[in-house]
């Protein structure tokens, strides 16, 4: 179906750049970068046709090309930390690891000093990679038709490739930051596995200049070992003008803990998705995150969790918050297997509606095929209740202020989540200043 | 100059006809605890729904002006800030705002409305702890969203909190006795009472003569169809609950 549609100017762009960017890019004889290219050939952009893309058309949303960026442009230094201040994280004891428009900044980072973690560069390690990046980079990513990761490999300039040994004594963030320029697509890709028993927690951040038209596609592989606890929070602060695609592919062991929150509020176009797979029993998963939109943004959200073996559970929250015409989608794959019996998943989806053009789309799909589990998913969408408005007004809160505490609350469930205090109350600020933030342009 | 001056006040809901309250006339001065009393539709809970600014309400005729300003001109918030506070009738729970963190919104704001400071942390905790503590109310409800999970009793405290925190200069209580047993009762007219000054006036709205035992007014209204059709003093009240209001619909119609 895909091949009798005409190649979008975006599509070719990615298809003829190909050769140039290559030789540019780093490079490894394990990197299947051709095959991940012809892969994108034959799929082309993911479009409302393909069911899984219904809502978000990349084809359509992508009008324009957005070449590889490959070169290494210069740093602005100044303008690097002061976005880098803009981290929801700023506050909070951590190690950092610095990507500046698809490269690793290793004077702008301070890596974690921890023995525990090891975090190296994947275009510095690429060509000398050892052996736990070679043998997992593209062994979590299903060889499925995801044009998304197909794209990313084929471009791929840099990201992390992190082993935890160990328990981390501090978090690790991921910053990635872009600078103002002409529109061109940035792939990265981060590499995570956390051995047995051990654990980190993993922040990760994208901010962008003023004026910066990019996509911004990153892909994450996690390998889980066996009780092991992976705690991950993400910021997408991305620009009015970017377009996020997110990949986390995620393969869970044995009696782990695995927790994953995303706060969006950026880029003008936005996917998530995350594919959760189970390899062994009593692991715990939860996913959630928080959706604050306004203007046009397009915020999507869509999870594949399959629960492929027996008592496990998944939680997913998902709150969104919808100002002016912004379009939140929420997609949420539950699959148990026949023998994945003792399966605890649920799911829970909630909009609110800040105007009359805004608007929520949300699916949740459940395929049980196995007969003793609980599973359940709801999703609902609302106004700010009058009511709740009136009170607080009526006690001198001024009415946007009165909105911001509402958002926050409503907002609050899903953030409630996260493990870390420190990280929740950032978030709770967040939300509570972001209906200023938009209103005000910010 | 009198706190409260209601003028003539008529007033229907909006995209109705019908007018809930029809010509009211009202002074009140610093100092005085006024009772406004009536049956069921008589336009009690209308006239405190006026007072703060609620929507749905429309003016139809009238003024009301609040320490020499015309209160109908200000915003909600506006209002509260400038000093008017209505102790609800059904307090509204609001989950995830806790009650502390609400408290301190609601205070600062008033304040900054005000041109003043906003109160330090250990300030207002201390504040706080001194005003709940008259009120038997617990440290750990005010933790607790507001509202969320609070008895009957534990609302209608946590309303008398709100207005001690606040100190507000006109006090609209609108039916505060609903709801509350006997010694609930006894803990909220204690916490008003405390509250009575020379600088600060009091409407209190209610049905039942009973809650005139404990907040004593110094005058009584008696509200019946949209209209004030007989005051007095907390005499009369005794008399109210002795005839009923039968007798007095008549004379509004």
């Amino acid at each position: 179906m895909t091949a009798s549609l005409k190649k979008t100017p975006a599509e070719e762009a990615f298809v003829s750049g190909f050769a140039t960017a290559e030789a540019a890019l780093p490079s490894a004889p394990w990197l299947k970068r051709k095959e991940a290219l012809a892969a994108f050939g034959e799929l082309g952009l993911p479009h409302r046709r393909i069911e899984a893309w219904k809502y978000t058309d990349l084809r359509s949303l992508l009008g324009e090309p957005y070449p590889a960026q490959t070169e290494t442009s210069l740093v602005d230094v100044e303008q690097v930390q002061s976005l880098a201040e803009r981290s929801i994280f700023s506050k909070i004891d951590r190690a950092t690891a610095v990507f500046v428009d698809g490269r690793f900044r290793s004077e702008l980072s301070a890596l974690p000093s921890d023995g525990a973690i090891e975090v190296l560069s994947l275009a510095d390690t690429l060509a000398d990679a050892p052996k736990w990046v070679r043998e997992n980079l593209g062994a979590v990513v299903p060889q499925s038709d995801d044009a998304v990761s197909a794209l990313n490999l084929a471009y791929l300039s840099d990201g992390a490739a992190i082993r935890v040994s160990g328990k981390c004594q501090e978090p690790l963030e991921l910053l990635f930051v872009h600078s103002a320029g002409e529109p061109r697509t940035v792939s990265q890709r981060v590499l995570i596995v956390v051995e047995d028993e051990a654990a980190c927690e993993l922040y990760e951040t994208h901010v962008s200049a003023p004026n910066a038209h990019y996509v911004s596609s990153v892909v994450t592989e996690l390998v889980l070992g066996d009780k092991a606890s992976f705690d991950h929070v993400k910021a997408q602060a991305d620009g009015a003008d970017a377009v996020h695609l997110a990949n986390l592919h995620a393969k869970l062991g044995a009696e782990a803990k695995f927790n994953s929150f995303s706060a969006t509020f950026g880029a003008r176009v936005s996917r998530q998705q995350a594919f959760i797979e189970y390899a062994g029993e009593h692991t715990d998963a939860n996913v959630s995150g928080v959706y604050l939109l306004a203007g046009k943004q397009h915020g999507d959200s869509t999870l594949v969790v399959d629960h492929a073996v027996p008592n496990c559970t998944s939680r997913e929250m998902f709150k969104l918050v919808l100002d002016d015409q912004a379009r939140g989608i929420f997609q949420g794959k539950v699959s148990v297997r026949p023998h994945a019996q003792k399966t605890d998943g649920k799911q829970m989806a909630q909009a609110l509606l800040l105007s009359a053009d805004a608007e929520f789309d949300s699916k949740p799909e459940l395929e049980i095929f196995a007969d003793d589990v609980i599973c359940g998913h709801g999703a609902t969408a609302g106004e700010l209740d009058e009511d709740l408005l009136f009170y607080l007004r009526s006690r001198g809160i001024p009415k946007d202020q009165a909105m911001a505490l509402l958002i926050a609350a409503f907002v609050g469930e899903a953030v409630e989540e996260v493990s870390s205090e420190a990280v929740r109350d950032a978030l709770n600020e967040m939300a509570t200043n972001w209906l200023t933030t938009h209103k005000t342009g910010a | 100059m009198s706190i409260l001056e209601i003028k003539n006040l008529h007033v229907k809901i909006e995209d109705e006809d019908a007018e809930i309250l029809r010509g009211i006339d009202l002074t009140v001065n610093p100092g005085e605890v006024h009772a406004i009393m009536g049956p069921n539709g008589s336009g009690k809970s209308t006239l405190s729904y006026v007072l703060s600014g609620k929507d749905d309400y429309e003016v139809t005729e009238g003024s009301v002006s609040f320490n020499g300003e015309d209160l109908l001109e200000m915003e909600v918030d506006e209002r509260a800030s400038a000093g008017v506070f209505l102790a609800f009738q059904y307090p509204i729970e609001i989950p995830g705002v806790p009650t502390m963190t609400f408290l301190r919104t609601a205070l600062n704001a008033q304040r900054k409305a005000r041109g003043e400071e906003e109160l330090t942390t250990p300030a207002f905790m201390k504040l706080v702890r001194d005003k709940s503590q008259m009120l038997k109310i617990r440290q750990e409800m005010l933790k607790r969203p507001v509202n969320v999970g609070f008895s009957g009793g534990e609302k209608k405290r946590a309303e008398i909190l709100q207005m001690a925190v606040l100190e507000p200069s006109l006090c609209v209580l609108d039916e505060t006795d609903s709801g509350l047993d006997i010694d609930a009762l006894k803990i909220v007219a204690e916490g008003v009472n405390a509250l009575r000054s020379p600088d600060r006036a009091m409407v209190v709205i209610t049905h039942y003569q009973r809650l005139l035992n404990y907040i004593v007014p110094d005058y009584v209204h008696v509200l019946s169809h949209g209209r004030i059709v007989k005051s007095g003093g907390k005499e009369l009240a005794l008399e109210l609950e002795e005839s009923g209001y039968e007798a007095f619909a008549e004379q509004a119609a």
